[in-house]
């Protein structure tokens, strides 16, 4: 972290955006942190979330499509899937070319064990490469909106094309349901119906941008078919609150190893950790500290584990092989002008 | 004192100046899409529609959410007016 002025209660640093602090170092907000009718949505979300599972069981040949990026929210994700809520599961991987041999190790072993039918999908290096350099150093996302207090350019590109390919390919498989592990700091609600169809909505509207920026290869990566069938997207870990230990625990028995030379926010991708430097680089706070105090203030992860993720020091040569397979130096990361 | 659309635009600002938008000086137009004006991305209108439906303790259908009803901040505090019975 850049600031040595943090909440005392969570992670939020004196330089996110739109922050203050009370005479006791708290900040606004941890002061206000839910909604008023907070416990009624919750109750309401899991009341949908599991009818949706019920009206779509058994339906098609394949009841979910599981985004499996090979970390621990996803495996124990997967595993709650195959083993708690009994659904057919097709599991998805995107190879976005950074994760690492030990992720991938995992990955097997996991759709293995839990005789699962999965799929590698990797996008062309070479569009990937332009799009996480477009990213960060260019101005690919400025047509996104307001994104930088919750994810990096680097990873945002990145779910991007994760969020899409599963879509095409739960339209080509019929399958009614996409299940991704985001947490419940990461995403605002359970159950979306029909996302889909915003980002073809939304990826519509800045096609010539994107076309400009990445080539017209950004239509087969981003762009989706006009297609009526349903699809819901279902985010597991915001009715069922795990904590990362009970996470971890649980997983171990799937025989999932923790990959070396990542930082701490990440259990699979190489990429994200250049991601996250760039992003303090050029907004002055780390892409994960909205997330995390959302999740401390949930009580699903204490502030001193926080504080431990976004200080964890990365391995230097494992950042040097990211940096050389993107085609840029630490150089240019520390060149990165500040917002 | 009943609320009025006013202060759920007021309140709907607020929220969006607060976690939401990189620059609090920000200008958010009250009467254009979010989205189109490259203001929200489609997380960020979904992240909006949530915090309405839990603040104002409103079950928004999917067949409302259109442009036509929720297509501005406006119209967002409108919907929330027309359908929020309990003062805020």
């Amino acid at each position: 972290m850049t600031d040595l002025v943090v909440c005392s209660r969570c992670v939020l640093p004196a330089s996110f955006p739109n922050i203050s602090f009370d005479r006791d170092g708290v900040c606004c907000f941890c002061a206000k942190p839910e909604t008023t009718h907070q416990q009624a949505f919750d109750a309401r979300q899991r009341q949908e979330f599991e009818q949706i599972i019920h009206q779509n069981q058994g339906k098609f040949s394949y009841d979910a499509l599981c985004c499996y990026s090979g970390g621990k929210d996803s495996t124990y994700m997967l595993k709650m899937m195959v083993r708690d809520l009994s659904l057919s599961v097709l599991a998805f991987t995107l190879d976005n070319g950074f994760i690492t041999g030990q992720s991938k190790q995992n990955i097997v072993k996991v759709v293995d064990l839990l005789e699962v039918d999965h799929l590698f999908y990797k996008p062309a290096r070479a569009f990937m490469t332009r799009m996480y350099r477009e990213a960060v150093f260019g101005d690919l996302n400025k047509t996104r909106g307001n994104y930088s207090t919750r994810i990096s350019d680097v990873c945002l590109s990145c779910i991007s094309v994760v969020n899409t390919s599963a879509a095409r390919l739960a339209l080509q498989h019929r399958i009614p349901m996409i299940f991704a592990g985001f947490t419940p700091g990461q995403i605002p609600r359970a159950v979306i119906k029909n996302n889909h169809r915003f980002y073809r909505q939304t990826y519509d509207q800045h096609k010539e941008h994107m076309r400009e920026r990445l080539g017209t290869r950004a239509d087969q990566y981003l762009d989706l078919p006009d297609d009526p069938f349903e699809i819901y997207q279902m985010s597991p870990y915001l009715v069922y609150e795990k904590s990362e230990a009970f996470i971890l625990d649980e997983i171990r028995e799937l025989g999932w190893i923790h990959p070396e030379g990542l930082d701490g926010c990440t259990s699979n991708c190489a990429l994200n950790v250049v991601g996250n430097l760039c992003h303090e680089k050029k907004y002055g706070f780390h892409p994960y500290a909205l997330e995390l105090s959302k999740l401390i203030r949930k009580g699903l992860l204490t502030r001193t584990d926080a504080m431990h993720k976004l200080t964890l020091q990365v391995e230097e040569r494992a950042v040097e092989d990211t940096l050389v397979q993107l085609g840029v130096s630490m150089g240019d990361i520390q060149a990165l002008a500040r917002k | 004192m009943q609320a009025t659309a006013e202060d759920y635009v007021q309140c709907i600002l607020e929220y969006l100046k607060g976690a939401v938008l990189l620059d609090p000086a920000e200008e958010i137009p009250l009467d254009k899409s979010l989205l189109e004006t490259g203001i929200l991305d489609s997380y960020g209108i979904v992240d909006l529609l949530t915090f309405i439906e839990g603040e104002f303790g409103l079950a928004i259908p999917d067949e409302d959410i259109t442009r036509e009803k929720m297509g501005s901040i406006r119209k967002m505090a409108k919907y929330v007016e027309l359908h929020r019975m309990a003062p805020v």
